[in-house]
């Protein structure tokens, strides 16, 4: 009878060496210390480790501090954070016996997860003081991408090391590594110029990126989601908040998931503004600015990206300068998927007890000419700035009126001195001609009407 | 009296709004906009798009005004426009023109085929590089596509140079033109190799004009154009981080295929891998000695769930014998035995090659399985025989000439990964399949 041919078979003779390559190779990545003092010698050494660490700025004492390690491979990160007295949890994209063997070893109480760049969300590991994610940038296909997941989760610091393609002198690029171009690995992705790994650091959603070192085509960041606090004895006047809207809606409405931007309007009395000197903040976050233009003199507008992580509900906004204490706040909200938006008109609640005067309207305008004419143009906004005593008003306890039907209040933006300015569409169907405006808070009567015309453009 | 138009007052309005794409009226009056008819025909036209589409559909993404859009339908095309905001002048122009376009407001990087389907052709017209994530958006669409994707985009060469280094500009802010929202500007080369690693089998760049790339996409091979050469023998394949025949549709898997050619100097251009229908082009081509080969390839996007046939071929040869991997399937629903055909194919005896035991097979390094059979055709051909075992589609390595009862042996290599334990083997030829029988794995 014939012998069967697996062991003559060339084919799966190579395919089998493969196997035993890998077995053999199967040593420890990281040395570990173990507590007696022995050392479990692994292909980098316990002074490596160590002075790759000590390149950044991570605290000596962590307690009371929740630490994540990306890419943890044999640990020896992981644990060194636990020793400084960190909560820690590790992830890898792949189970490593090593860790395991080395958690035991140690007597760790490290949360050990096997979970990819991609998984990482608030809902699954919650949020971190700070966050190792080392080592692992260029292994990912989308890795700007990869940063927002590490930004939405990181409270104060994320320390980020990467391949890098030079020393810092060359523009923002990247290169792609289609197949086994960077070290014949297929799992490396993309090669980064260091002012690349920068940019998209901020980008992510980073307030501030730094540069702590790079040599040997590694360099590392230290991303911090906080400004630097502010002066102590402001040397420039506070900005004064109009407003913070979604540039594609121009409402107050964001959407998790969706690639919104903020477009914030402001005054500043400070001359020659630019957006390295604006700090603006989301709930403390400190978010970098895209885009600075001058509208009139001391009037601004900036553009800047929905940071990642935001949870479905309100949040509050502020900016100032460099050298200036913050803005009045600004409140926008954020929905979750399939969360209603804005009703399509405002229903009209009646007054639960009259106990403040009536508002007083100055002046309603046009959003985009400041006229009182309006063409029906898409981006015009009825403009509507009154006066009253009432303090703590919020966009829900103000009703606007045009002909007698209620309108919903986009927004509703503090102008200081008890001034305040609503922003509503103009309803449709609206016939040329005059029409009355009038406005009231949920505690006053209604403000004597003002006028504003609709004179439909002439093609 | 003039007879009043009532679609004048409208078209004033409309005029009003700033057109981006002109549009051309059924009565042949034109709204005259930013880009002009003959700029927009010539942007379509860098394409190899039909010129009948009947019974096609379309998926237009970043559809503006829609021209593109209404040009498909014209065409006979079912189309689905998607954009990130809401147009008015799409939702007008739709309907002066009496279309039947369906209109979505998403981002291109949450379309998924559970909510919009799959298309013939899709258009991804100047939107890459307005994208944070452009690698993650061309997998998107490879997902949603059967057939060619269109893909126009910025680009920072020219594309004389496609042996330059593949790289990307990125833009932090208003870098590119002022605009804050353009992001990542590619070479040429780039472009090329991401969509490439997107999942698509063949990637041809058709034209660059004032920076501008048009790139066809196409997810399956076309047949050899000459089957000279007879076809490769598919000897194994294994998910090529697992080592498994286990495969899932999101976990970037690669697929490894080990085959036999006569061909001595493949490079991985001349190789075509194929699962279910789509092509997915070789990452990784190595010889593993004689007339071995060894090739990696993306697990393609957007296979339904259930058993695809893996196979390949050359530039000059037809299809290898196909082998079946399971897609997102659970280990029950892997483990259900071929259905089969009504045949005379029967398992007579299972062993291995160390000990012949009967029912027993050991496993390890250079193990196999070996089967005698009844009832295979005299002109049966090995690549047409495959073994199950325990939910893996083995191929056969090896096939006997009939003993004198008529006894076929049948050799396949167990999985790298094969572990001990009761399970259940057949064969399979053809559609035809054996009844299972028990076997023990040691």
């Amino acid at each position: 009878m014939p012998v069967p041919r697996a062991a003559g078979d060339r084919t799966f003779h190579e395919l089998v060496q493969e196997q035993v390559k890998l077995l053999s190779s199967k040593g420890w990545y990281h040395s570990i210390e173990l507590p007696g003092g022995h050392v479990i010698q692994g292909m980098i050494g316990i002074d490596a480790l160590k002075a790759r660490l000590d390149a950044f700025p991570i605290p000596a004492d962590l307690t009371g501090k929740r630490v994540l390690d990306v890419g943890a491979w044999t640990g020896w990160c992981s644990f060194e954070m636990e020793r400084r007295g960190a909560q820690v949890v590790a992830v890898d994209c792949v189970e490593f016996a090593e860790f395991r063997e080395a958690h035991r070893l140690l007597g760790s109480q490290v949360d050990y997860r096997i979970l990819d760049v991609d998984e990482l969300t608030p809902e699954g590991v919650g949020h971190f003081d700070y966050v190792l994610f080392l080592g692992v940038l260029y292994h990912l296909r989308n890795p700007l991408l990869g940063l927002e997941r590490i930004c939405a989760i990181t409270k104060d610091t994320a320390f980020v090391e990467s391949f890098v393609i030079d020393d810092g002198s060359a523009p923002c690029q990247m290169e792609f590594y289609e197949t086994g171009e960077l070290g014949g690995q297929i799992d490396n992705w993309c090669g980064p110029t260091v002012q690349c790994a920068l940019a998209w650091c901020r980008s992510a959603g980073f307030a501030r990126a730094g540069l702590e070192y790079v040599a040997e085509r590694r360099a590392g960041f230290t991303c911090r989601r906080l400004w630097d606090p502010p002066p102590a004895e402001p040397a420039e006047p506070a900005p004064l908040l109009y407003s913070a809207v979604n540039n594609r809606t121009n409402d107050v409405e964001f959407h998790r998931g969706k690639d919104e931007y903020i477009c914030v309007y402001f005054r500043s009395e400070v001359q020659d503004l630019t957006r390295e000197r604006l700090r603006l903040e989301i709930d403390g976050y400190g978010v970098p600015v895209l885009a600075l233009a001058s509208l009139r003199p001391r009037e601004w507008q900036a553009n800047l990206r929905v940071p990642p992580g935001l949870e479905p509900r309100q949040h509050d906004v502020r900016l100032r300068t460099a050298a200036s204490a913050f803005s009045n706040t600004f409140r926008i909200v954020m929905r979750a998927p399939g969360q209603s938006a804005l009703p399509a008109s405002a229903a009209l609640p009646p007054p639960t007890a009259i106990s403040e005067p009536a508002p007083v309207i100055y002046e309603v305008r046009n959003g985009m000419t400041e006229s009182d004419t309006f063409a029906g143009h898409r981006n015009e906004y009825v403009c509507c700035r009154f006066r009253t005593p009432e303090p703590g008003l919020d966009r829900d306890s103000v009703i606007l009126e045009i002909d007698d039907a209620g309108q919903p209040v986009l927004f509703l933006t503090g102008l200081g001195g008890g001034c305040w300015q609503t922003n509503s569409r103009l309803p449709a169907g609206l016939a040329p001609g005059a029409h009355r405006v009038r406005v009231r808070t949920l505690r006053s009567p209604f403000s004597a009407p003002a006028e504003i015309l609709f004179q439909p453009a002439r093609a | 009296m003039p007879v009043v138009d009532p679609n004048q007052q409208k078209l004033e309005h409309l005029e009003r709004l700033g057109w981006y794409h002109s549009m051309e009226l059924p009565d042949g009056r034109v709204i005259p906009g930013y880009q002009g008819l003959d700029v927009l025909r010539n942007r379509v036209a860098q394409f190899h798009i039909p010129a009948d589409l009947r019974g096609r559909r379309v998926l237009d993404i970043g559809a503006w005004d829609g021209w593109f859009s209404f040009e498909m339908e014209r065409r006979g095309a079912e189309v689905v426009a998607v954009d990130s905001t809401s147009f008015e002048r799409f939702r007008v122009a739709r309907e002066l023109l009496g279309s039947k376009v369906e209109y979505r407001i998403d981002d291109v990087c949450r379309l998924t085929p559970a909510k919009v389907g799959y298309f013939d052709i899709v258009l991804f017209l100047g939107v890459l590089y307005h994208l944070k994530h452009p690698m993650l958006a061309l997998e998107r669409v490879c997902e949603l596509s059967t057939g060619i994707v269109c893909v126009e985009s910025f680009v920072t060469d020219d594309g004389s140079d496609l042996s330059a280094k593949p790289a990307m500009e990125f833009y932090e802010t208003t870098e590119l033109c002022g605009q804050f929202d353009n992001w990542v500007g590619p070479n040429v080369p780039c472009l090329l190799a991401m969509c490439r690693s997107a999942g698509f089998a063949g990637v041809h760049l058709e034209s660059v004009i004032d920076h501008r790339a048009h790139v066809t996409c196409y997810r399956r091979w076309p047949e050899a154009a000459e089957a000279a050469d007879p076809p490769p023998s598919i000897t194994s394949v294994e998910n090529a981080s697992t080592r498994d025949r286990v495969f899932s549709s999101t976990n970037d898997d690669y697929v490894a295929i080990w085959f036999k050619s006569p061909r001595p100097d493949l490079t991985a251009a001349d190789v075509f891998p194929r699962i279910g229908p789509y092509g997915s082009h070789p990452v990784f081509l190595q010889s593993t000695g004689g007339d071995g080969w060894h090739i990696n390839c993306k697990l393609p996007p957007g296979l339904a769930p259930g058993w695809h046939e893996a196979t390949l071929r050359t530039a000059h040869s037809p299809w290898a014998n196909p082998v079946r991997i399971a897609v997102d399937l659970s280990p029950d629903e892997r483990r259900q035995p071929p259905a089969a055909e009504p045949a005379e194919i029967r398992i007579a005896i299972v062993t291995d090659g160390k000990t012949w035991e009967r029912n027993l097979v050991h496993t390890g390094i250079h193990s196999c399985i070996s089967l005698w059979v009844v009832g295979l055709p005299q002109d049966a051909a090995k690549d047409s025989i495959a073994i199950w075992l325990a939910g893996d589609d083995l191929p056969a390595v090896f096939l006997s000439e009939p003993d004198a009862q008529g006894l076929r042996q049948v050799n396949a290599m167990l999985p790298t990964g094969a572990q001990p334990g009761e399970c259940q083997v057949a064969v399979r030829f053809g559609s035809a399949a054996s009844a299972p029988v028990p076997v023990r794995l040691v």
